[in-house]
């Protein structure tokens, strides 16, 4: 007698996957897949805060406005007599105050955060040095950061055209406005953070002597190297410091 | 012999796509496509959805620095500001033109510096009148004076005169100032440019009226590069610049007067 087929038991329902919460990985899985890509292993949550609002410069902050102020030891030169091509040269100081505008122009990110590593903006100053000469300066300054800490060591650069705005001036009775054709400055420092750097820089003013002007209007060729140093002034010493130069140096250096 | 055709019913509707609101609370019913928003471009785009930022600043969405109101006005001006306040220094260089002959004088073109203050107001008319939540013009008004380098003149070969020597050129500028803010974000470039009037002194024939110009380019209120020229009769100054905001240029200012002041240079009758 033939034997009935045994029925298959059919298609039987697949069990269903025990559901996981979000998310689908444990840290762990976090952790290998940073030692992968070569990452920090415990990116910090909770970005290190800049002092003073980033009044001070600092390389968590993008954008910031700061004053520096330079207090420096200058070798002036000015033109002497030019049928014997000579130059005069004296010791003096010099104080200058400037303003950055910093902008973000390089920035590199670790982990969520963001951190600047070169900054470049436009700035503006006086510079002054003895004789009551006040000079104005428009150019540009840079800093580039060599850490990520606030007290990193940095590189500052700076160049701007010069002007004189006031001098003293015996035909006047003391001081008052001055013109000059626009001269050069540079200078360059090594710093810690944005509190303040040692620099070494130089500046020439250009002569005005064409054969129309009268010799009292004439404006020799002069210029200056300076070393010093140069701070941000919301701590004190810079400013107490370029301040002092610049009275020193008005009562005690006479060309 | 042929069937009639019955009539079909018209196909219905396609179900309208699901539409995910913004807020993500899921699929809303009875969506209507509220279309594209009106504004276009990088002059209107907010600020972009980023996964890294700086640790330390402000965040985007704060009101600007220095304001009330969450910007209604503002102390240092700003591109989420609908007024602000104008207050700062300047310092330039350029060329001082006197026309070849004045009078029986000739005048000498030769360089010129200046230093100087401005002040002001600005407001952006399409926020204020409600009709954008943000636009890239604003509007303004300044008075500003400043000092500069004197004038010298030469006598003509048939005049008795002697030369002219001025100290200093003293000038007055009320002007009106249109900008055009090229970003809403914070601390957002922008082109200026003012028309108005100037009275100052020419030489030692008096004061004179004229007209100024200037062209301006600024970071957000902190400050600005420009150029202006000022046409005089028979005086004609163009000037570079750089000007900054009161707040930081008040301490500058200060410094450098304590140290002239400190060094004497301005106690033994400085003729400032």
């Amino acid at each position: 007698m033939p034997t009935q087929p045994i029925p298959s038991p059919g298609p039987q329902p697949a069990a269903q996957p025990v559901e996981q919460p979000a998310p689908h990985y444990t840290e762990q899985d976090m952790q290998e897949l940073r030692a992968r890509y070569q990452l920090e292993a415990s990116p910090p949550e909770e970005g290190r805060k800049a002092k003073w609002r980033c009044l001070i410069a600092d390389p968590t902050c993008g954008f910031n406005v700061e004053i520096n102020a330079t207090s420096a030891y200058a070798l002036r030169s000015r033109q002497g007599d030019a049928v014997e091509a000579a130059l005069e040269t004296w010791h003096s100081g010099r104080a200058q105050y400037d303003l950055w505008i910093n902008l973000p122009a390089a920035t590199k990110a670790v982990g969520r955060f963001k951190y600047t590593v070169l900054t470049l903006g436009p700035k503006g100053g006086i510079i002054a040095s003895d004789g009551a000469t006040l000079w104005g300066d428009i150019g540009l300054a840079g800093r580039y950061w060599l850490g990520r800490g606030r007290w990193a060591w940095t590189i500052e650069f700076s160049g701007a055209l010069t002007f004189k705005v006031m001098e003293d001036q015996a035909r006047f009775n003391g001081l008052t406005n001055q013109r000059s054709p626009l001269g050069l400055t540079v200078d360059v420092g090594v710093g810690v953070g944005g509190f303040g750097a040692i620099v070494i820089g130089g500046q020439f003013d250009t002569p005005l002597a064409r054969e129309d002007l009268p010799d009292q209007e004439r404006i020799y060729p002069s210029g200056m190297f300076f070393v010093g140093f140069r701070g941000n002034i919301v701590w004190g010493f810079p400013a107490a410091a370029a301040v002092t130069t610049h009275a020193l140096t008005q009562r005690f250096v006479n060309p | 012999m042929a069937q009639p055709i019955a009539p079909q019913p018209a196909p219905q509707p396609a179900p309208a796509a699901p539409h995910y609101s913004a807020s993500g609370a899921g699929v809303a019913s009875q969506p209507a496509d509220p279309g594209p928003p009106p504004e276009h471009g990088p002059f209107f785009a907010g600020e972009p959805v980023s996964e890294v930022r700086h640790a330390s600043g402000p965040p985007p969405e704060k009101p600007p620095f220095l304001s009330v109101g969450g910007g209604a006005f503002c102390f240092v001006e700003d591109a989420r500001c609908k007024a602000a306040l104008l207050a700062s220094a300047h310092i330039a260089a350029g060329t001082n033109v006197l026309r070849s002959q004045i009078g029986n004088e000739l005048g000498i073109t030769l360089p010129y510096t200046q230093f100087g203050f401005r002040g002001g107001l600005t407001v952006r008319p399409l926020v204020l009148a409600r009709k954008r939540d943000w636009h890239p013009w604003a509007l303004g008004a300044t008075v500003g004076w400043s000092r500069g380098s004197g004038q010298v003149s030469l006598p003509s070969s048939d005049s008795v005169e002697s030369t002219v020597r001025t100290a200093h050129t003293d000038a007055l500028r009320i002007a009106l100032l249109n900008q055009i803010w090229l970003s809403s974000k914070r601390n957002a470039i922008h082109i200026d440019i003012s028309i108005g009037a100037i009275q100052s002194n020419v030489l030692d024939k008096g004061a004179f009226w004229g007209t100024h110009l200037e062209v301006a380019g600024g970071v957000g209120g902190w400050g600005a590069l420009f150029a202006s020229t000022d046409f005089l009769d028979g005086d004609t100054r163009i000037v570079f610049g750089l000007r900054a905001h009161a707040l930081p240029a008040a301490p500058i200012a200060g410094l450098v007067i304590l140290g002239l002041l400190a060094g004497g240079a301005l106690s033994s009758g400085g003729a400032m």
